[in-house]
């Protein structure tokens, strides 16, 4: 059991360390290819704060598109031609 | 406003429920024991952070200057505070309910900047109700922890660079792991600015660099400034390092054999079964449970999140004698602001979640006043 649970932890802790590596580079523009791109594509939680700080990642256009219309002012007009 | 005075009347409120603890399992005399029960919050740590005010040099034992392991930022804002109230306790309780309250309000805004006001409102509660919670209104540097580390996000996630430096400045002078909020503060640069995909243009990451990242030297600075407290008082800037050794037991080990130790501490015959529960249990289980909320949050969170959490759970499990992970894990700000998106839309999980943290809570709590090794 001792093992086990130092196993899982190892696991949990440098897996997670390693997600997150490869989710920086993704972020700065290296398209990692197919399936492993889309699971270590940016930040996409499934909806935008109220408070969004400037520069934050867009959120993906579903839930753009789903956001109340009051919410398209905190998107600056780049970011607004980039979902375009 | 809200936020700060709902978390400021919950503070009161476990104030008077710890009297109330303390009255039906401690209260043998007629009369009420107000002062037994405020002198009770004076223990384990607690007697170092009020006797640091009269600085390091307060309290020597076998000749060594015991009280320098404790990072004294808490320590000198019950000093601020102690010019006011008189007595050090009441200074100590109320600057630990002010920065949980007010650590509460930036939570609150941090989880703003990309979730929903449900997922804000249930990050903050389940913070709230963790079990190890009541130690935000106790006399210990959580709740100091607490508010500096989690401005330092909010100036981080707000890209507000020089901000970020001095709160984390303030963090590195609370808890030895307050220094390590460098990294997702990097990390979150890295990727606003895209440093590593505009590596072929030095001159613009140069500039980033040198006008932004530069003001994050502070966090290192404050580690500095105890090691200076260390030098200056007994010598050595790293004698902290020997006492915690001498005295605590305490040396490093890697965070995985740190899991694997507690668990042949929990399974051994040479340990009482109240201690198991009380100390090791907690630190067994919350950081596995720490680590499912890390795996769920992978690819709806920050990355800046993420590396505070991923640090955050490694630092605090890197110990030879892990007596007091289940309190650490109580500033694993990220996992609460992942758990609470996980549980945003699963109200009834919710409700079971924080129905079972409150319960543990009261459990630990009482444990905590009646000196078992709640610490």
């Amino acid at each position: 059991m001792e093992i086990l649970l130092e196993v899982i932890s190892f696991i949990a802790i440098f897996g997670s360390v390693v997600f997150v590596i490869l989710k920086i580079f993704q972020n700065n523009g290296f398209n990692l290819p197919g399936p492993i791109g889309s699971a270590f594509s940016g930040f996409t939680a499934g909806e935008a704060g109220p408070d969004g700080a400037p520069g934050e990642t867009a959120p993906d256009n579903a839930s753009v598109l789903s956001t109340p219309p009051d919410r398209f002012y905190r998107l600056r007009p780049t970011r607004l031609k980039t979902i375009a | 406003m809200k936020i700060f005075l709902t978390a400021l009347l919950l503070r009161f409120f476990m104030l008077c429920v710890g009297f109330l603890i303390y009255c039906v399992f401690r209260g043998q005399d007629a009369a009420f024991p107000w002062d037994q029960f405020f002198g009770q919050w004076v223990k384990w740590d607690a007697n170092s952070y009020i006797r640091i005010p009269n600085g390091y040099r307060a309290m020597i034992e076998n000749g060594d200057y015991v009280m320098l392991v404790f990072f004294p930022f808490y320590s000198w804002i019950i000093k601020i505070f102690n010019w006011v109230i008189p007595n050090i306790n009441a200074a100590a309780l109320t600057v630990s309910s002010l920065c949980y309250s007010a650590g509460c309000v930036f939570m609150y805004k941090l989880c703003l900047i990309d979730y929903p006001r449900e997922s804000a409102k249930k990050a903050v509660t389940l913070i709230s109700a963790f079990p190890f919670a009541f130690f935000f209104g106790s006399i210990m540097s959580e709740s100091t922890f607490f508010l500096t580390s989690v401005i330092t996000l909010y100036c981080i996630r707000k890209h507000n660079w020089a901000a970020a430096g001095i709160a984390g400045m303030c963090a590195a002078l609370s808890r030895s792991a307050g220094v390590f909020l460098i990294f997702p503060a990097t990390v979150e640069f890295i990727e606003e600015y895209k440093i590593l995909a505009n590596l072929k243009k030095p001159k613009r990451v140069f500039s980033d660099i040198l006008k932004k990242w530069s003001f994050l030297l502070l966090l290192p600075l404050g580690t500095c400034i105890y090691l200076y407290i260390n030098y200056k008082t007994a010598g050595s800037p790293f004698e902290f390092l020997r006492l915690e050794e001498k005295y605590w037991s305490q040396t490093t080990r890697p965070f995985f054999k740190t899991i694997g130790y507690i668990w042949t501490v929990i399974t051994s015959s040479s340990t009482n079964v109240s201690t198991k529960f009380t100390a090791f249990v907690p630190g067994l289980t919350l950081p596995l449970i720490m680590y499912a909320v890390l795996i769920c949050g992978l690819k709806k969170t920050r990355s800046m999140h993420l590396t505070w959490l991923i640090i955050y759970l490694v630092v605090n499990t890197s110990m030879s004698w892990p007596l007091s992970i289940g309190r650490y894990m109580l500033c694993a700000v990220p996992a609460f602001i992942i758990a609470g998106d996980l549980l945003r839309e699963r109200n009834k999980a919710f409700t079971a979640v924080t129905f079972a943290s409150c319960v543990l809570m009261g459990i630990y709590y009482t444990a905590y006043l009646i000196d078992k090794q709640v610490m």
